[in-house]
Parts: structure tokens; C-alpha cells; sequence
């Protein structure tokens, strides 16, 4: 009877996480012009920390079996489903109130980041908010459709939000024209599956296709829908848009895109796969690991090398966060429960990373109006603390103990044993390298001066040339982008500088960092065992579906739970590793910046040009690049469920 | 089915609302709307 009546209590919070930032965002819309300005960053600030607030809840209160919300008490009467659920488990809780974290530190930023029309901003940074949780949460087809473009649409929104200069409305038209294309393709899939089993619930599609062989409308199906998430997710060969857009986004929307906007894509194709196609006859399992292996290795390793060979800031973080998304659906694509915790573990400790590296870009723009680390050479002086923010972001990412990721890392790589695949820890390690190493590259230029200094001379052929001057052009856009808005504010600081870097610029990467630490260091206590046990309720698609449809009477006695075993974190192997790789990430950077090796240098980026080529930032290419990846991964679907 | 159809309506004229406005605007400052003539993210 208790048991009951925590349940009722609770489930309240289930839409309450949802409407919460949706109402906040129409008062912001609605209202803001009569609030004052401080008002309006309090209110967007509090809605922010209220979401985050009830998603820990909701983590908290979900972590023995889902909690299962029929939207107007519509359930399912004998099986049937005739209603729309919410079903929030802890990893997808979880994934919503880091969301929610994030929100909160990008708004914070904002307070002295944005100066005009900051009640529009933040209606959008709440909406983006609202349709994450709502996607994180829904146990329904149509509905993860809706919330996919209405995440969508508010982000294509809050790229454009400069869209007075060219990068920035290239960037978004990039995004939208590419990004509403994989919502055609993911509603088609929708369809399709509706077409064959006559429902729109997960669970009740995955009863229905449960044991089935896989015909011709599934496999297409199942490409439309993955294909489409993929896209979202920036999976090779669908991340052309991904670029553009975070490199031409305001710092504070870039928090959030490359924290959760990517990783979102990544949820809902495990999810739909576990819910919905994993069942399929035929065993299609190791086949599928494969296919998701391989555009898992692709992802991170084209990431990574990206990654090195960008000057700009912001598109470096941009390929850095790509590649350590290979990274994830590496762990993911294991499909195993222990496969899937590390990765969740390592997308909570990574994206803080991200979110701190984004933030100290952000202060560095902001102060030096440049985001070149070319330009930037030598000028970080009197930006300590954004110096210390950057190369410890950097050493994070390269799961630096005791940080969370670290965790996560350890995790994964168990997860990779167990699975008879330890040469996947190779890709992971030398990806987490490079692209740490390009961060710190970066930070050696700027703050240490060390390096050549490559100014003044357009012609030597270095690795950087062929895209300088358009880099230029955007970053120089960019900048003043950003303070065009503060054009009414500070008049008289018009180069942009303010005369000090404000609190709420440099407190937020610092909170961030604390989160991440405080979680590695053991502020929910057996952190990875918790993460262990959500992993595998997730996967259970007998589990979710008998809470679902409510086949079983009491709560669904949890199979999967058991058949984890917890992982050794902790362990002095895995310790060592992760030292090691932040000792090698340091020597990346040290020989991309050491004089002697210009030689071996100009022979990478030689090789590495065609890559560079590729992306072209045309989106008819993009599109190109979209339908043949959706074309492939049809084959591919074909292959491993037939 | 109806609610599904009339749901991906609104959601398909959010969406063009928005890549619309966009066009708009890069007419507006590129005078061009051609996709291949925007350089401005090329890498």
C-alpha cells in the first residue's frame, strides 16, 4: 500500500519536469518586456535549476524499476495500448537533468554574455530544455519524433541567433536544411513502423515485432529511424552539418548542443533498438555490434584527427566532441548493459568537460575578440583562470582520475574485455589522445606563446593555410556577433573588452568541474554500480515492456540487474591508463607545437587534406553525404537483420 | 492517425516557418540564394 502511494506522489513529477521549463519559457516569451533584466535571468536561472531539481528526483525515485505516466490516465486496457506514456528510467532521468545542469550554467554565463533581447534567448534555452527531457523521457514513437524537432527547431533557432552575420546564418542553415531532412527521414520510419504493427508505443511496437523475421519495411524502417538519429548524433558520414553549427553558435547554445544535443541521438537509437528491433528473430545482436562498432571507430578517429587540424576554436571543440561521441556509440554499440553504463557515465563526465572547455572559449572571445588560436598566439596573459579552466578541461577529457570520466573509462574498457573486443580501448585511447592534445595545443599557443608563430606569413604551407582566411572571416564575424549585441550596453567598450572578466563567466566551468570531480570522488557512493544496474534495466526489453502494458501485476522483477557484475573502477590498471593518456595527450600537444617537427607537420597535413576537403561547409554536399550514409546503412540494416 | 497528421503539420510549419526566415535573411545580407555561392563556413 505504501509502495503505492509513493508512486502516485512521485508520478507527478514525471510531466511536471516537462511543463516546468515549457511554462517558464512562455513567461519569458510572453512577459520578459515587463520584467527587468535581472528578473529575467533570475527567473530562467530558477526554472533551469527547478528542472534540474525534479529529473534528479525523478532518477532517484525510477532507479528500482520505470516510472511509467499516462498522459490523462489513459492505460493500457489488456495489453493494448491506447494512450501516450512517459517512461523515465534513471539513464534517460539522468541524460534529462544533465541537460538541466548544463541549462543552468549556460544561462548563468549568459548574464553577462548577452546584453539585448535576452527574453527571446531564454524562452528558447528553456524550450530546448523542455523538448530534451520531453525526448529523454517519452515511451512513445511519435512523440520522441516531435521532441527530436522541436530540440531541433530551438536549436536551429539559437545558432541563427546572430543571423545578422554570414557564419553564423550559414551555420544554421546548414543545420536546419540537413537536421529537417533526418526528421522526414525518422517520421517516414515512424510510419513505417506504425504501417506494419499498428502502434505508436515502444514497448507495445516491440511486443509486436517480438520473435518476427525482419522483411523489407522493418529494415528500411530501422534505417530511417537510426539514420535519422544518427544524423542528430553526428555520426560519420552524417556530421558534415555539426561543425558549421557549433562553430558559429553562441558560446552558451554550444554548451548545451555539444553537451546533450549529440548525445541525445545517441539515447534515442539505443533506445529504439532495445525497445523496438532488438527482438527481431534471427539474432541480429553481434551483427548490429559491428555495424555500430564500425561507425562508432569511424566517428572517433575522423573526430579526433579533425580535431588537430583546426585553428579555430570553437570547430575544434566541435570535432573534439564528434570524436568522443565515437566514442560513446563505441560503448553503446557493444550492446551490453556494461558497455552502455560506461558510456553514460563518461557522456555525464565529458560533456561537464566540454561545457567548462566551451564556457573558457567563450571568456577568451569575449576578451580578446578572436577565437584563432593563430591570432591568439602569446595573448593569454591576465586570463589565468580561463587558462587553468582549458588545459583542465582537456586533461578531463583524456579522463584524468579522479574525475567521473575517468570512471566511465574504466567502465567502458571492462566492458570491452568482456566482450572479446579489447582492441577497441586502441581506438579509444588514441582518439581521447588527439583530441585532448589539440585542446592543449591550443592552450600551449595561447597562454605560453609557445610554438611559431605562423601570423604574418600566408604562403609557407603549414597545416592551417588552406582554411585561414575563411576561418578568419568567420571568427571575426563571430565576435561581433557577440558584441553587437552589447552595442548599447558598452558603448564605450567597444573593442569588446570588458575591464575584467565578470564572476558569472568564470564560476560556471569551476562548478562544472566541481560536479564532475565531486561525482568521481564518490558524491552518490558506488556511482558505477548505480550506473551498472540503470544500464540494464534500460536494455531489459522484456522488462520495459511488461512495466509498460502493465502485464505483470506488482513491479517487474528486475532480470537484468543481477547479470551485472560491478565493474573494478578503482582498479590501478585502469588508473595507470588513464594517467597515460594524459601523459600522451601532453606530448601530442608538445610535438604539434615544437619547432623541429614542422617536417612531420606539413606530411600529416598533406595526408590529411582530402579529409579537410571533404568538408566542404556546402550543404548541397551535406545533403549528398546524408542520403548516401542512409542508403549504406540500409545495406548494412539489411545485412544484420535478414 | 488524424492526430498524427494535424501534429506533423504543425511541426513541418514551425520548421519551414524557420528555414524560411532563413533564406529571407541570407538573401538580405549575401544577395544570393544559392547554396554553393555561401562560403562563409568553408573549411
Amino acid at each position: 500500500m505504501t509502495h503505492v502511494d509513493l508512486s502516485v506522489s512521485t508520478s507527478a513529477i514525471v510531466p511536471a519536469s516537462i511543463a516546468v521549463p515549457l511554462a517558464g519559457a512562455a513567461l519569458m516569451a510572453g512577459f520578459s518586456w515587463l520584467l527587468p533584466r535581472w528578473a529575467r535571468d533570475l527567473i530562467a536561472i530558477a526554472v533551469a535549476l527547478a528542472t534540474t531539481t525534479l529529473t534528479l528526483i525523478l532518477m532517484a525515485s525510477s532507479a528500482g524499476h520505470p516510472m511509467i505516466y499516462w498522459f490523462s490516465g489513459w492505460r493500457p486496457s489488456g495489453g493494448m495500448v491506447i494512450g501516450i506514456d512517459y517512461a523515465a528510467g534513471p539513464l534517460g532521468a539522468g541524460m534529462a537533468s544533465l541537460a538541466g545542469v548544463l541549462a543552468s550554467a549556460a544561462l548563468v554565463y549568459c548574464w553577462r554574455y548577452f546584453d539585448s533581447a535576452r527574453g527571446r534567448h531564454h524562452a528558447l534555452l528553456l524550450i530546448f530544455l523542455a523538448a530534451s527531457v520531453d525526448f529523454c523521457l517519452t515511451g512513445d514513437l511519435f512523440n520522441l519524433f516531435v521532441a527530436f524537432e522541436l530540440v531541433a527547431v530551438t536549436a536551429f533557432a539559437l545558432t541563427g541567433y546572430n543571423a545578422g552575420h554570414p557564419a553564423p546564418l550559414q551555420g544554421a542553415i546548414n543545420f536546419a536544411v540537413t537536421n529537417s531532412l533526418a526528421g522526414m527521414s525518422v517520421l517516414m520510419g515512424v510510419g513505417f513502423l506504425y504501417a506494419r504493427t499498428g502502434s505508436l508505443n515502444l514497448a507495445q511496437i516491440g511486443q509486436a515485432l517480438t520473435g518476427r523475421h525482419a522483411d523489407g519495411l522493418i529494415v528500411v524502417a530501422f534505417a530511417l529511424l537510426t539514420g535519422g538519429f544518427l544524423v542528430k548524433a553526428a555520426v560519420v558520414p552524417f556530421h558534415f552539418w555539426l561543425p558549421d553549427a557549433y562553430g558559429s553558435a553562441p558560446i552558451p547554445v554550444c554548451v548545451l548542443f555539444a553537451g546533450v544535443m549529440s548525445e541525445l541521438g545517441l539515447f534515442a537509437v539505443i533506445r529504439v533498438w532495445d525497445t523496438v528491433f532488438s527482438g527481431l528473430a534471427g539474432g541480429s545482436g553481434p551483427r548490429m555490434q559491428a555495424v555500430l562498432l564500425g561507425f562508432g571507430i569511424l566517428t572517433a578517429v575522423v573526430g579526433a584527427v579533425m580535431a588537430l587540424a583546426q585553428i579555430h576554436l570553437k570547430r575544434m571543440l566541435a570535432f573534439v566532441t564528434m570524436s568522443h561521441l565515437g566514442i560513446y556509440l563505441i560503448g553503446v554499440g557493444l550492446l551490453t548493459p556494461l558497455g552502455l553504463a560506461g558510456a553514460s557515465l563518461l557522456v555525464i563526465g565529458d560533456a561537464l568537460a566540454k561545457s567548462a572547455l566551451f564556457l573558457g572559449v567563450g571568456v577568451v572571445q569575449h576578451q580578446r575578440a578572436s577565437v584563432s588560436e593563430i591570432k591568439l598566439r602569446g595573448r593569454g596573459c591576465g586570463l589565468a583562470v580561463t587558462g587553468v579552466t582549458i588545459v583542465l578541461g582537456a586533461l578531463v577529457l583524456a579522463d584524468l582520475p579522479p574525475f567521473v570520466s575517468s570512471v566511465g573509462h574504466a567502465l567502458l574498457v571492462d566492458a570491452a574485455d568482456r566482450a572479446d573486443l579489447p582492441w577497441t580501448e586502441i581506438v579509444i585511447a588514441l582518439s581521447v589522445i588527439l583530441s585532448s592534445g589539440a585542446v592543449l595545443r591550443a592552450a600551449g599557443r595561447i597562454w605560453l606563446g609557445w610554438g611559431a608563430d605562423e601570423r604574418p606569413r600566408p604562403d609557407t604551407g603549414t597545416e592551417d593555410d588552406p582554411g585561414e582566411e575563411a576561418e578568419d572571416r568567420s571568427d571575426t564575424a563571430d565576435a561581433e556577433g557577440t558584441f553587437g549585441a552589447n552595442k548599447g550596453q558598452d558603448g564605450p567598450e567597444r573593442s569588446g573588452r570588458l575591464r575584467r572578466v565578470p564572476l558569472t563567466m568564470l564560476l560556471p566551468p569551476l562548478a562544472l568541474f566541481a560536479i564532475a570531480l565531486g561525482l568521481g570522488l564518490g558524491l552518490i557512493s558506488g556511482i558505477e554500480d548505480h550506473a551498472a544496474a540503470a544500464a540494464a534495466a534500460f536494455s531489459d526489453r522484456a522488462a520495459y515492456a511488461a512495466t509498460v502494458l502493465g502485464t505483470h501485476g506488482g513491479p517487474v522483477p528486475r532480470g537484468g540487474r543481477v547479470a551485472v557484475p560491478a565493474a573494478q573502477a578503482a582498479s590501478a590498471g585502469g588508473v595507470l591508463t588513464d594517467l597515460g593518456q594524459v601523459l600522451a595527450a601532453l606530448c601530442v600537444a608538445g610535438i604539434a607545437l615544437d619547432r623541429r617537427a614542422g617536417r612531420l607537420r606539413r606530411a600529416l597535413a598533406a595526408g590529411t587534406r582530402w579529409l579537410r576537403r571533404l568538408h566542404s561547409g556546402l550543404v548541397g554536399d551535406q545533403v549528398t553525404w546524408l542520403a548516401a550514409g542512409l542508403a549504406l546503412l540500409a545495406a548494412l540494416g539489411q545485412a544484420a537483420l535478414h | 492517425m488524424q492526430a498524427l497528421a494535424l501534429t506533423d503539420v504543425v511541426v513541418g510549419a514551425a520548421v519551414t516557418a524557420l528555414l524560411l526566415a532563413l533564406a529571407v535573411q541570407v538573401h538580405k545580407r549575401a544577395g544570393t540564394l544559392d547554396p554553393d555561392a555561401l562560403r562563409a563556413t568553408r573549411e
